[in-house]
């Protein structure tokens, strides 16, 4: 320890040191003077004779100076020295070692960053471990996370021990005026405890609270976006008042930025009872509009939250039977979970997937060490010879490789700066928590700690073979082989890397099928050339009562004005969109007859209203029957239509058109059946769905799809202009192709499969250089052999087969190993894939014939150079 | 002027260091002087070799500098013994009384075997 401390002293403080040593030899030197005068000398002898007495200041001082290099510093200084000779030496070798561990150690370093940020960072919220979101569930109808009803969720905040606070909220935009240009903002509906159970501090002012929402106060939490784009960020801000949808509304509080829950664009928080009926309907049991968010209590876990919280919706289920039946289970699931889950094993898979391209990377780098190694033998030889200790030589390469890691790792961490930024503008819209992702301490230090592992993967085994070598043997023979079996040992390697390969390729099979799958699914509608048009309904100033009307005159008028333009072929109008909206919970009805399901429960499906040229408009194709009227005499029961899916479940063998439907508030006909959309997701198959005219129950919600004859994009403009001319007052949420749309559901698989194509390609090109390497190599040193061959009357042809076939024996190893691998980890994918099974065999075989085909490119190089080799070597001396 | 002088062997000199400065901490002239005159001047302490052999002892810990002033009001670099300078010193001590034993036993021998 006092070797290390004085060591690490006299490297800081060399100079304190320095001035040290200076001053004592000048007291010594002083003092002896003085003696001397004593002795009776003029000062200026007394000087001299100091002097020769002393014999060399400087020559002293370098003495000291040697006798303070304390020993192991010493040699690694000196080891150091040596490694950048060696490297400025070897250019080639030093820049492929170089180039290949920057990749490596960068991708790692640049997945670690996102895995970082992404999922292993803590939410923003105080002990957020303690937060859940929590969910009614029908194992019934395969539902598991749905949303329930206020009244529903007043018993279970009562009744339930297992939360020490629950809250729920409903996410509904609002339209805001009064404050330049109508704007939609995204607006949560919460309940008193919603604050407290989230736990973040306001910025300004305070939360909602209970009182709040007892009271149906008009009083609204902003976000600090809103605040300071409308309010400039003033500090008086409390007190001021905005208009939602027409009611006034008197701000209470500002949210920090980092506040995100709901939706990224939540602006605004209102107390959930200033909804009325109007909005969201009756409150009844089986208006389930809310999303909860509780907080654990002490030692309770997901499991058993979620126990007590089903069994009490069981017991609800039995009270209250007419709306509750079928809806006896809830589910509960951590914050983080919702957050991240849905790419957590993805991500965890890329970054296996660059500890696999390290592990190449490595084996590359230990092959070139070992090609290396023994072309140094010799020189190690001597070195040996000379009386250097075979740890001295071993430490003395493992510096080099450690140097090699280090300088790798640097360089990497400027590849990952770059990285990350690619990698999440590839994966924006599919990521959640990307603004967590920054390249800080903790990603440099794992980028430097992860280059030592690196270092001792590649360079340990190499430096301790070549240490092994024989002095004698390696300086007699000129170019012995360092030990024995170190060619079957790179052989091994290339076999390893092979594997590796094998097994990445087969991953990027695996997602690329899994994505071509993706593109081909029929999403029941047709979105080349759709425009999307979203909005709500403005209802500022519109008395109550005056609300349905005014929603069917605003929806009549903005179609009828958008398909006068030039260029619209139909106009459909929706409440809920496909693929872009989340669907609304399950609608409940019964066929009037009684049949359709034999359990007594009603039936369920997703409930649409939309006008009659809604199908033309995104192309779904009418099966039978008549489409929507768009007028029907008053005392008729209201027309609906059945998708394929409903009416395969519920009227199996009959003819629907015709049949009546008991919808709770009266009676409906089918008229009609269309095609199967897929509503939510493109790999999620198509759930029953009944459309009803959207004028019986006029919503807020509006959303166009506009078939245009041309480039939609080019009626983005006209189209905005003609809601303007409808009502100035009239905002669009948002405008965009249904193209869009559909690509935007899929960005995530996109994403990951862009990512796997790259560290497969990676992997196959590092396998490659690899393989290339070793032959390369290999021929090099048989070159007389060949040469003997050649001239014992060997043909070329037959040296190109038995290098060939020497190689490919190498390659077809390791496609066996690791078809194997890939067989036993394919699993892990299979959550990620869609039409196509983890064993997909096409996968697998696609993989093998790539393989072969880029190792056989590798092979034929150096082969071809081995054909060439003229007899004529074996003559000359080696 | 070096009649009858030796220089130290390499060693030696470590020892003598260490014996001296178990008497009390001193500076480097010190020690080259106490060596001197308690030798009777058959010792003369080389410095270049004095302050390279002080620097080894203190990277092994056997003794440690320690800045003071002298008598005369001057900065000097004191040395002091550690512990593990005196258990060296007590080693080197004994090892010196076997081999100068062993010495002398055969400079003292007239044949035969005692």
């Amino acid at each position: 320890m006092a070797g290390l401390r004085e060591g690490l002293r006299s490297l800081a403080f060399r100079s304190r040191e320095e001035r040290e040593l200076d001053e004592e030899l000048r007291f010594h030197l002083d003092m002896e003077t003085e003696k001397n005068r004593a002795a009776g000398m003029d000062p200026q002898e007394a000087r001299r004779r100091a002097r020769i007495a002393f014999g060399g200041v400087a020559r002293t001082a370098e003495a000291v100076r040697e006798a303070r290099g304390t020993g192991w510093l010493h040699d690694l200084v000196a080891d150091l020295r040596f490694a950048l000779r060696t490297f400025r030496r070897s250019p080639g070798f030093t820049a492929a070692a170089l180039l290949t561990l920057m990749l490596c150690l960068g991708a790692n370093a640049a997945m670690f960053g996102i895995v970082d940020g992404i999922l292993l960072r803590p939410l923003p919220y105080p002990a957020a471990d303690e937060l859940v979101r929590f969910y009614q569930a029908s194992p019934e109808e395969g539902v598991e996370q749905a949303t329930f009803s206020p009244l529903d969720f007043g018993d279970w905040r009562r009744r339930t021990r297992s939360f020490t606070s629950m809250a729920a909220f409903l996410h509904f935009p609002q339209i805001l005026t009064g404050r330049g240009e109508a704007t939609e903002i995204g607006a949560d509906f919460v309940t008193g405890e919603f604050f407290r159970v989230l736990g973040t501090p306001v910025l300004l002012g305070r939360p909602l609270d209970a009182e709040d929402l007892r009271l149906a106060a008009a009083n609204a939490v902003i976000s600090e976006r809103l605040w300071r784009s409308l309010f400039g960020a003033d500090p008086e801000v409390t007190g001021s008042t905005i208009l939602l949808s027409g009611e006034s509304f008197r701000i209470v509080g500002v949210m920090p930025a980092s506040f995100r829950f709901s939706s990224s664009d939540t602006d605004v928080w209102v107390p959930h009872s200033t909804l009325d009926e109007m909005e969201i309907g009756a409150r009844t049991r089986d208006n389930r509009h809310l999303e909860g968010v509780g907080r654990l209590a002490a030692g309770v876990t997901v499991e058993g939250a979620e126990a007590e919280l089903a069994a009490l919706a069981a017991r609800l289920a039995a009270e209250y039977p007419q709306t509750n039946a079928g809806w006896g289970a809830a589910t509960v699931v951590s914050l983080r979970e919702t957050m991240v889950g849905q790419v957590e094993t993805a991500l965890y898979v890329v970054l296996a997937v660059v500890g696999f391209i390290l592990l190449i990377g490595c084996v590359n780098l230990a092959n070139l060490l070992l090609a290396r190694g023994t072309a140094r033998s010799r020189e190690m030889a001597i070195r040996a010879a000379l009386g250097a200790p075979r740890s001295r030589i071993v430490r003395q390469l493992g510096t080099e490789s450690l140097i090699l890691a280090l300088v790798g790792a640097v360089l990497g961490l400027v590849v990952s700066a770059v990285g990350v930024d690619l990698v999440l503008s590839l994966g924006a819209g599919s990521l959640p928590r990307v603004e967590n992702v920054r390249l800080d301490g903790r990603v440099v230090g794992f980028g430097l700690l992860l280059a030592l592992p690196t270092a001792l993967l590649f360079g340990l085994f190499p430096a301790w073979r070549t240490a092994q070598v024989e002095p004698q043997a390696a300086l007699h023979g000129g170019r012995g082989e360092v030990g024995s079996g170190g060619g079957r040992l790179r052989s091994a390697l290339v076999v390893v890397e092979v594997a590796l390969a094998v097994v990445l390729v087969i991953g990027a099979g695996l997602m690329g099928r899994s994505f071509l799958a993706l593109l081909r699914v029929d999403p029941g509608f047709d979105p080349e050339r759709v425009l999307t048009v979203a909005m709500q309904i403005n209802i500022a100033g519109v008395a109550g009562a005056e609300v349905p009307g005014h929603l069917v005159q605003r929806r009549d008028d903005v179609i009828e004005r958008v398909r006068a333009l030039p260029g619209v072929v139909e106009v459909g109008m929706t409440n809920v969109f496909p693929i872009q909206d989340e669907p609304n919970p399950l609608w409940e009805f019964t066929r009037a007859d009684g049949r359709g399901r034999s359990d007594g429960q009603p039936l369920r499906a997703d409930l649409r209203y939309v006008n009659p040229g809604y199908f033309r408009a995104l192309g779904i194709p009418l099966l039978d029957g008549e489409p929507l009227p768009e007028t029907w005499p008053d005392d008729a029961p209201v027309p609906m239509l059945l998708d394929r899916t409903a009416a395969r479940r519920w009227w199996s063998g009959e003819d629907p058109i015709g049949t009546r439907i008991d919808a709770g508030w009266g009676e409906a006909v089918v008229v009609g059946v269309v095609g199967d959309v897929r509503q939510s997701e493109l790999a999620l198959e198509p759930a029953p769905t009944v459309y009803f005219p959207q004028r019986i129950a006029p919503r807020i919600m509006a959303t166009m799809a506009v078939r245009t004859r041309g480039d939609p994009l080019a009626l983005a403009q006209p189209v905005r202009q003609a809601i303007h001319d409808v009502a100035p007052d009239q905002p669009v949420r948002s405008i965009g192709t249904l193209e869009e749309v559909v690509a935007r559901s899929i960005a995530s698989d996109r994403f990951f499969t862009v990512l796997f194509a790259v560290f497969g390609g990676l992997a196959l090109a590092l396998a490659a250089i690899g393989i290339y390497g070793v032959l390369a190599y290999s021929i090099g040193r048989r070159t007389q052999e060949i040469g003997l061959r050649m001239a014992l009357g060997a043909s070329a042809g037959g040296v190109l087969r038995m290098v060939v076939a020497g190689g490919m024996r190498l390659v077809v190893a390791g496609i066996a190993a690791g078809t194997g691998a890939a067989y036993l980890l394919s699993r892990v994918l299979a959550a990620q894939l869609y039409g196509v099974r983890a064993t997909d065999p096409v996968s697998f075989a696609a993989a093998l014939v790539v393989l072969v085909v880029v190792a056989l490119a590798a092979i034929y190089l150096p082969a071809r150079r081995a054909a060439r080799i003229p007899p004529s070597v074996a003559l000359r001396a080696g | 002027m070096a009649h009858d002088q030796s220089d130290l062997l390499q060693g030696t000199l470590e020892l003598l260091v260490l014996k001296t400065l178990s008497l009390e901490p001193m500076h480097g002239w010190g020690i080259s002087q106490r060596i001197q005159q308690v030798s009777r001047d058959v010792f003369q302490v080389n410095q270049g070799s004095l302050y390279p052999a002080l620097q080894r002892m203190r990277s092994k810990g056997w003794i440690r500098g320690e800045w003071r002033t002298t008598e005369n009001n001057r900065r000097a670099r004191y040395y002091l013994l550690t512990l593990a300078g005196e258990r060296e010193l007590a080693r080197e001590r004994s090892q010196w009384e076997r081999s100068s034993a062993a010495v002398n036993r055969v400079l003292e021998w007239t044949g035969g075997v005692a």
